[in-house]
């Protein structure tokens, strides 16, 4: 478990936590499809910018918000998901 | 004072009359601002405190 | 009936809402665009029974939650004016997210029509929506539109979907989340979130059959690789302001202008001949030098204009603004702005006053204040005339002339931006998220629209404020203060010139301490194309651009030497002119967004003490290297620049020990 800005290029990863504590950033973060559960992946990373796709379209955020948003990989993922049952 | 002068009189009146009645006409119309192609970006209460009217009425 | 349209940024509402009213509003392919409700009748052709009819364009929202203030203008107007149906306009090559917002509008009980806009877009991807069943799980119509078409668009059933959903006064189900209930909660909230997005996932998977993944790397994304890499994102960009520079001023602009001037020319030349010598010359000037000759003058950067703003609008279609806003993302986090900042300024490039206004997307305070009062600094289109004069009669029509102002105005902003973080002491970060658009290839009509829309606000502009001013200039440059003529060779004892010498004096540092240079500044605060304007009546000089020969202000060397300043002085001006307070207007409205009387009158300060600072700089180091001495009036300059300086810098040294005190530098907000 890491961070997004840790993150590989192309991966597709599963977001586990928005680990931030402003309420409304981790809400509008909920709008666009980025949320606990949810598929994400870095496009490129341009400078301290990374390119990422939730859902069908493509943001540009920054490093301090690609920080907050916790990740896992798919093993992590469904391991994590047997481990609830 | 010859003819011309009083035709060019005339005319530079007409010109600065049509002017002024053209801003006139706009501020009757709404339009505040004019000569100005950005109303379309320009909410209404903007438009207003340009005009110096109703400024600050706006809730954030 | 009232009919709300609402829907994601960038999802085509406003080209939506004009092609189902007819009128032309202004849009981008890239999020933000609106900011402020717009409201208008739907056109005739799509409303046969001519039923009362009233569409609201909303600005974009991803959800009835607000997170910027122009999706909480959103939610206001739906929540409190009650429209009677609400046109959903979801973006269908990204159903699931447009989808989400589309379950919190079915809540709120009132008809919902879904919109499947870009259908277009989705044949091309080859991924297909089965609408029936589309319409079948969200309880509503669904109607596939395609508003960028003029025919065969989906938007006559829309409206009659529309009408006979407002008439039958049926309550809206919502399929989400069954009957709404009264939450409060915050972990019912979140329940309910995750209800909804569990029903789109599920509506999506029944509907949608995709050909490509959307993870999959696309050559948009190879693009953006290159257009908003770390280092070549900044020349990249020059070069396309350099493009449109020389496409407007170089060779397409003079192109046309010289035509357009020829008239003006013929127009002086008949009236000139028709007054003959029986005229009162106090009359014939002006009628000739003062209303056609200053109205001509401006006149006569029309067609440089139209071509400039045409390449623009063509600009602003593609998409590649979004990207800017990327680039400029880490210049501005270095000086406590952010990405969102860029917009304000991309629009301010047409009029400063939307650009200011534009603002108030900025949620976080110090922001947006700074943004406002750093916003006018790109040079709008009013100072284009000023740029395409000075780069005429100086500089050879260089198009570095206009580039260089473009990104001096970035600089200045970022120099300004870091001066106003160290005064607040608020250094407060705030996260940037953006969403990058489709490239798509620019509408040639939409771009020829806003060029015209444009081109005949400048002539109007021209021929109202631009005309009275130009008149009462005249005016005051013909009489002496007992209202007697002034004397042959004796222009200094006009009115004009003895209210505007004072100011003049100031100047002297600057290299322009002629009274005819600061009259025409002084103008310049009522609209900036005055600039031009009155130059052209204290001068008499009838045109800036000669139609003998091709290039634009051919007769350069001949204007110049008129002015009586060298280039050096004539880059200190343009530079003084764009880069000081702007137009009232536009102070006015700085006023309304600063909301405080204290950052009002600080920024006015500022961009009085920046625009002399610059000016000053320019001209006695460019004199300098050209010459070899120092300009004229360096050392009581050199009082002044220290003074503004010195105060800045106590303000800065002032506000960082005042945060240091209540302990602000660390905190992160929005």
């Amino acid at each position: 478990m890491t961070s997004l800005a840790k993150g590989k290029l192309n991966t597709p990863y599963i977001v586990d936590a928005v680990a931030t504590d402003q309420e409304d950033i981790r809400k509008f973060l909920f709008t666009l499809g980025c949320y606990p559960g949810e598929k994400i992946m870095i496009i490129s990373k341009l400078g301290s910018n990374y390119i990422i796709s939730i859902k069908d379209a493509r943001y540009s955020i920054d490093s301090d918000l690609a920080n907050s948003i916790i990740i896992a990989d798919r093993m992590e993922a469904s391991a994590k998901k047997l481990g609830r049952f | 004072m010859s003819t011309v002068d009083i035709v060019v009189i005339a005319v530079i009146a007409a010109i600065v009359s049509l002017a002024v009645y053209k801003i006139v006409r706009d501020k009757k119309n709404g339009v505040k601002c004019t000569g100005c192609s950005e109303c379309n970006l320009c909410p209404a209460d903007v438009q207003n405190t340009v005009m110096g009217k109703a400024a600050n009425k706006r809730k954030r | 009936m009232k009919i709300a349209l609402a829907g994601n940024p960038n999802s085509g509402k406003t080209t939506l809402f004009n092609a189902i009213t007819g009128k032309l509003e202004q849009v981008g392919n890239w999020a933000g665009v609106t900011v402020e409700k717009k409201e208008a009748r739907v056109k005739a052709s799509l409303n046969p029974r001519n039923e009362n009819l009233i569409v609201a364009d909303l600005p974009g929202a991803y959800s009835m939650s607000p997170y910027t203030s122009e999706e909480s203008i959103t939610k206001d107007f739906v929540q409190n004016e009650h429209p009677d149906v609400i046109i959903n306009i979801v973006d269908s090559t990204n159903l699931s997210r447009g989808l989400y917002f589309t379950t919190q509008l079915l809540e709120l009980g009132i008809p919902v029509i879904v919109a499947l806009n870009k259908c277009d877009l989705l044949e091309k991807k080859g991924n297909t929506i089965d609408i029936t069943a589309l319409s079948d799980a969200l309880k509503c119509p669904v109607i596939s539109t395609v508003s960028t078409k003029s025919s065969n668009n989906g938007l006559p059933e829309l409206i009659e979907a529309v009408v006979t959903a407002g008439k039958s006064g049926k309550k809206q189900l919502a399929p989400a989340l069954g009957r709404a209930r009264k939450i409060s909660t915050k972990d019912e909230f979140e329940r309910n979130d995750k209800k909804r997005y569990a029903f789109v996932n599920e509506v999506v998977t029944e509907v949608e059959r995709r050909k490509v993944s959307s993870d999959k790397q696309t050559v948009q994304d190879r693009v953006d690789r290159v257009v908003a890499h770390k280092w070549l994102g900044i020349p990249i960009f020059a070069v396309i302001v350099y493009v449109i520079f020389s496409i407007s001023q170089s060779w397409v602009g003079p192109w046309i202008a010289d035509t357009f001037v020829g008239w003006i020319d013929l127009l002086y030349a008949q009236v000139s001949t028709l007054l003959g010598d029986n005229v009162n010359p106090v009359l014939g000037t002006l009628l000739l030098d003062g209303i056609i000759g200053g109205v001509g003058a401006v006149i006569g950067f029309l067609p440089l204009i139209m071509v400039l703003f045409f390449c623009m609008a063509l600009l602003e279609d593609c998409g590649y603004m979004a990207r800017v806003a990327v680039i400029m993302d880490r210049f501005f986090k270095l000086v406590g702005l952010s990405g969102r900042s860029i917009i304000p300024m991309i629009v301010g490039t047409g009029c400063g006053i939307p650009g200011v206004m534009a603002t108030r997307t900025i949620k976080a305070e110090r922001q947006r204040r700074t943004t406002a009062m750093l916003t006018t600094f790109m040079p709008c289109g009013a100072k284009l005339p000023i740029i395409a004069l000075f780069a005429g009669v100086f500089f050879g029509d260089n198009s570095w002339v206009g580039t260089s102002m473009y990104f001096l105005g970035i600089f200045i902003i970022i120099i300004g931006a870091l001066i106003v973080r160290r005064i607040t002491g608020d250094y407060s970060r705030s996260f940037f998220i953006m969403e990058l658009p489709e490239y798509r290839f620019p509408s040639l009509k939409r771009a020829a629209i806003s060029m015209l829309t444009r081109a005949k606000a400048f002539i109007i502009k021209a021929g109202t404020i631009i005309l009275i001013c130009n008149a009462v200039v005249q005016i005051l440059q013909t009489f002496d203060w007992n209202f007697r003529v002034v004397a042959e060779g004796a222009p200094d004892s006009s009115i004009l010139a003895s209210l505007a010498s004072p100011v003049a004096f100031l100047f002297i540092p600057l290299g322009f301490g002629l009274w005819q240079f600061a009259a025409a500044a002084i103008t310049g605060f009522i609209a900036k194309e005055n600039v031009v304007g009155t130059l052209a009546v204290c001068f008499a000089i009838t045109n800036f651009i000669d139609t003998d020969e091709l290039a634009l202000v051919g007769s350069g060397t001949d204007v110049s030497s008129v002015f009586g300043i060298g280039a050096v002085a004539g880059l200190s001006y343009l530079i003084f002119n764009l880069f000081t307070p702007p137009c009232f207007a536009a102070i006015g409205a700085m006023n309304s967004e600063l909301e405080s009387r204290k950052w009002l009158w600080g920024a006015i300060g500022f961009q009085m003490g920046m625009g002399y600072t610059a000016a000053f700089l320019v001209y006695q180091i460019g004199t300098l290297l050209t010459e070899g001495t120092l300009g004229k009036g360096f050392v009581g300059g050199l009082i002044a620049v220290a003074i503004i300086v010195g105060y800045v810098v106590y303000l800065m040294r002032k506000g960082t020990r005042d945060a240091r005190i209540h302990g602000g530098l660390q905190s992160v907000k929005l």
